[in-house]
């Protein structure tokens, strides 16, 4: 798990210093895109490999269906309350 | 980005029922390099946008109080779900810690030993950004601008900031984008705590 916090703050360091050219940003910005679409491809091939996991994918949508409905009713409600009580002046 | 995403997972598990149960080890190794790859270009990101500081100092710290308000309510709606569903609580407050960070949170858990979990919240946190981009014109007009930021979660500092900013005005806006900013840094934090 380290490995993550520290290849996180390696990239923040260098983006902090500054030590990057204009390309380099852009070039950066284009590589997050492939990595995340090198992560999400190789994680699908663990997910087809596994077959309890591949026989099971109708149920574990559904249930990340809710999830992901809950997780968004739950914040909205806590952000509201927030807002009513401490951002009053912007209403809407 | 969505559509790409679902396309691209499906194209891998394609192929990972093609290749059967060839290398799983490759496999693993090849998740975790990419992983720290994708973080360190996001963390070059995070970097960069050294006015997120000086918005926070202006605006004051009650901006901070957006975010977390955003990983409390997930939390709570995780915790709520495990009174229904078999996944234990942690498991639960594991997979809704994500906020829509869906290429971290699956794959912390799945590493962690919990496939089926890491299938879940990967999928729970694709399926947030799609709602995301669904629901904030609906809850900007209708709640009202603050709570357009929360269903975005991590990724209204990116992938979602258009579309609030879009329905909401400049100073919402750069709210959203702190608040995803501040929730980027606590994904990686938060999960491993339920693991």
């Amino acid at each position: 798990m380290i490995h993550i916090l520290i290849s996180l703050l390696l990239g923040f360091l260098i983006g902090y210093k500054k030590w990057l050219n204009e390309k380099m940003i852009l070039l950066n910005g284009k590589l997050q895109t492939i990595f995340l679409l090198l992560l999400i491809f190789v994680m699908g091939m663990s997910i087809g490999m596994d077959k309890s996991i591949l026989t099971q994918l109708p149920v574990l949508g559904g249930t990340a269906f809710v999830f992901a409905i809950a997780a968004c009713i739950g914040s909205i409600l806590v952000v509201y309350v927030i807002s009513r009580i401490f951002f009053k002046e912007e209403k809407k | 980005m969505s559509i790409v995403i679902f396309a691209t997972l499906l194209c891998g598990i394609g192929a990972g029922i093609f290749i059967g149960g060839a290398d799983a080890v490759l496999i693993e190794k090849m998740s975790s390099l990419f992983l720290w790859l994708l973080l360190f270009s996001v963390g070059i990101d995070m970097g960069l946008n050294q006015q997120v500081f000086g918005q926070i100092k202006k605006l004051g710290f009650k901006i901070l109080l957006i975010p977390m308000g955003v990983a409390i309510g997930s939390l709570l709606g995780g915790s709520i779900v495990s009174l229904f569903f078999p996944q234990s609580l942690k498991e639960c407050l594991a997979i809704s810690s994500g906020m829509g960070w869906y290429s971290l949170s699956g794959i912390l858990l799945t590493k962690a030993g919990n496939p089926i979990g890491g299938t879940i919240s990967f999928l729970a946190n694709v399926i947030r950004e799609l709602l995301t981009f669904i629901s904030v014109p609906f809850i900007a007009k209708h709640i009202n601008y603050y709570c357009a930021i929360a269903p975005g979660g991590a990724t209204a500092m990116d992938t979602t900031l258009a579309i609030i900013s879009r329905n909401t005005n400049a100073t919402v806006a750069v709210m959203a984008f702190v608040s995803g900013v501040s929730l980027t840094m606590l994904v990686p934090i938060l999960v491993p705590i339920f693991l």
